[in-house]
C-alpha cells in the first residue's frame, strides 16, 4: 500500500538561520495514527504546516494524499485542503457564527446543498457529542466543546488525513482525554491521523507510533517504529 | 449586540466608500452633462447646415432639371430644393427687412439649389465629398457648405468624446481605489474567517465573491447618489442657463453599469491586496 504522507530528506531553517529539520524522512500509511512530540519550539507545528503545504521546505520532497508540494499550484490548493482536515489548539472557530454554522461552513464552501448540509452537520455534531450546543456561539461553550466543534468541522468533509496541532493544550486533563477518545474513534473509522503534542507518555502507552522532533531529526519513540 | 456592532462597522466602511465614490462619480456625471450639451448643440447646429449650389444665370430649365437629377444621385443627399432668384430675394428680405432692398432695381442674386444631407451623412468628410462631386457640373458656379465650420464641429465632437472617455477611466480608477481600500479593510477585519475558509479548502472565488458583490453595490449606489447630487446641481444652475439638458437616461444607465463594473473590479483588487496580508497561520 502506498504512503498517504511521504516526506523525504526534508530540510528547513527559519529566516534568522535557526535550523528546524536536517533531512528528516516520514512515511505514513493510510489509516495510521502518528504522534509527533517534542519540546516547545522544536518544529512540531512547522512539520504539520509543511504537511498542510502552508509553508515550503528549503529542500526535500513532500507528498500528501497524492499531491506533491513541488508541483502544487494555487488552483489545486483548495482541492488538496479538502483532503486534509486540521484542528488547532486555539480552535479557530468563527466568533459570530453558531457551532452549527461553523461546522456547516466546511460543506458550504464545497457547494453542497443546504438540506444535505443540515443532515450531515447534525450527524457529525452527534458523533462528537455536541448536539446540544449546535445553536450556541463559540463564546457560549466550554473549551472542550469548542475543540469538539473544531474537530467536527475538520472531519465533516471526510478528509483522508486529519492533522491535530496540540488539540488539548488549552484543556484540562479530563476534557483532553475526551478529545483523545474522539480522535481515536476518527482514526478507527479509517482517517489517517497526525497529532502534534508536547507530551508523549499517554500515546506510548496506547501503542501509537510516536516520533520526537529533536535537534532537527525525527526520532522514533516507543515500540512501533520500523 | 455583537452582530449589531458588526453591522455598524460594515455600514461604516460601506457608507464611507459610497460617499467617496459618489463624490468622484459626481464629477463624471457633471462632465457628461457638459459634454452632452456641447454635442447636442453642435449636432443641432449641424442639422441646419445645407450645401448651397449656385447656378449660372443663363441656364435653361432642362439643364437645371438635369443638375437637380444628378444631385439626387449623390450618396447621402436627402433633399434638393430649387431656389430661384425671386425666392432668394424674398428670403433675404425676410431676414434683413424690406427697407434694405428698396433701392435695388435688378435682382443680383443667383439661382441656386439648397441640398440637405441625411442625418448620418452630416459629417465634414461627406459634405465635402458631395460638394466636390457637384462643383465640376456644367452650369454650377459655386458650392458652399461651411467646410471650415463643419470641420471644427467634428473636431469638437471628437475632442469631447475622447476627453470624456479618458476622464471616465481616470475617475473610475479613483473610485476603484476607494472601493478596493474599503474591501481590503473588510477583508482584514474578517481575516480570521478568511483564514478558516482557506484552511477548509475554499476557492479564491468563494472568498472573493462577497467582496466583489459589495464592490458592485458600492459602485452602483454611489453612481445613483452622484446622479442625485448632479441633478440638484443641474436644477440650481439651470435657473440661469435655460435650455441646458440633463444627461439622458441611456447615458446614466451606462454610468450605473460602468460604476458597478469598476466597483466589482475594486472589490477583487481589495481581495487580492487583503489576501497578500493574510496567511493560514496569521503570520
Amino acid at each position: 500500500m502506498s504512503n498517504i504522507i511521504d516526506i523525504s530528506q526534508l530540510h528547513f531553517s527559519f529566516k534568522e538561520g535557526r535550523r528546524i529539520f536536517a533531512g528528516i524522512d516520514l512515511r505514513v500509511k493510510p489509516g495510521e495514527y502518528v504522534v509527533i512530540t517534542g519540546k516547545s519550539g522544536s518544529g512540531k507545528t512547522t512539520l504539520l504546516r509543511m504537511i498542510q503545504m502552508d509553508i515550503k521546505p528549503d529542500s526535500g520532497k513532500i507528498s500528501v494524499a497524492g499531491y506533491d508540494a513541488d508541483s502544487m499550484s494555487g488552483r489545486n490548493m483548495p482541492k488538496f485542503r479538502r483532503k486534509v482536515g486540521v484542528v488547532y489548539q486555539d480552535f479557530r472557530l468563527i466568533k459570530n457564527m453558531t457551532v452549527f454554522d461553523n461546522v456547516a461552513l466546511a460543506l458550504k464552501i464545497r457547494g453542497i446543498p443546504s438540506k444535505q448540509i443540515k443532515a450531515r452537520v447534525i450527524k457529525t455534531l452527534f458523533d462528537v457529542g455536541l448536539s446540544h450546543a449546535a445553536h450556541l456561539y463559540p463564546e457560549e461553550v466550554s473549551g472542550g466543546e469548542k475543540q469538539r466543534a473544531a474537530i467536527a468541522r475538520a472531519i465533516i468533509g471526510r478528509p483522508q488525513v486529519l492533522l491535530a496541532d496540540e488539540p488539548t493544550a488549552l484543556l484540562d486533563n479530563k476534557t483532553a482525554n475526551e478529545i483523545f477518545k474522539i480522535l481515536h474513534r476518527i482514526n478507527v473509522g479509517g482517517t489517517t491521523l497526525v497529532l502534534a503534542s508536547h507530551i508523549q507518555a499517554p500515546f506510548i502507552k496506547l501503542s501509537y507510533r510516536v516520533l520526537e522532533v529533536n535537534n532537527g531529526n525525527l526520532i522514533p519513540v516507543g515500540v512501533n517504529e520500523d | 449586540m455583537k452582530t449589531k456592532t458588526r453591522r455598524k462597522i460594515d455600514t461604516g466602511y460601506t457608507g464611507r466608500a459610497i460617499a467617496g465614490c459618489a463624490l468622484i462619480f459626481t464629477f463624471l456625471i457633471l462632465f457628461i452633462i457638459a459634454g452632452y450639451n456641447i454635442i447636442v448643440a453642435a449636432d443641432d447646429f449641424r442639422k441646419e447646415l445645407t450645401i448651397q449650389v449656385y447656378l449660372e444665370d443663363d441656364l435653361d430649365e432642362t439643364r437645371i432639371r438635369e443638375i437637380e437629377s444628378s444631385m439626387w444621385d449623390i450618396t447621402g443627399v436627402s433633399n434638393v430644393k430649387y431656389v430661384d432668384k425671386g425666392d432668394a430675394l424674398s428670403i433675404l428680405k425676410e431676414e434683413y427687412g424690406e427697407e434694405l432692398f428698396t433701392e435695388l432695381k435688378d435682382n443680383p442674386l443667383p439661382r441656386s439649389f439648397e441640398i440637405k444631407m441625411d442625418r448620418k451623412y452630416l459629417g465634414w468628410e461627406n459634405m465635402e465629398r458631395a460638394a466636390l462631386e457637384i462643383r465640376p457640373m456644367e452650369g454650377v458656379t459655386d458650392v458652399d457648405y461651411g467646410g471650415d465650420l463643419l470641420r471644427k464641429l467634428d473636431l469638437l465632437r471628437e475632442f469631447v468624446i475622447t476627453i470624456g472617455l479618458i476622464f471616465a477611466v481616470l475617475i473610475s480608477l479613483a473610485a476603484t481605489a476607494v472601493v478596493s481600500t474599503s474591501t481590503q479593510l473588510l477583508y482584514f477585519r474578517d481575516r480570521e474567517k478568511v483564514e478558516v475558509m482557506a484552511m477548509l479548502g475554499a476557492t479564491n472565488f468563494y472568498i472573493a465573491r462577497p467582496l466583489i458583490i459589495q464592490g458592485v453595490i458600492v459602485g452602483f449606489l454611489s453612481s445613483v447618489v452622484a446622479t442625485l447630487i448632479s441633478l440638484g446641481f443641474y436644477m440650481f444652475i439651470n435657473e440661469s442657463l435655460i435650455g441646458l439638458e440633463f444627461a439622458p437616461p441611456h447615458l446614466l444607465a451606462a454610468v450605473f453599469l460602468w460604476a458597478a463594473l469598476w466597483g466589482a473590479y475594486g472589490g477583487y483588487v481589495g481581495f487580492l491586496k487583503g489576501k497578500s496580508m493574510v496567511s493560514l497561520y496569521g503570520n
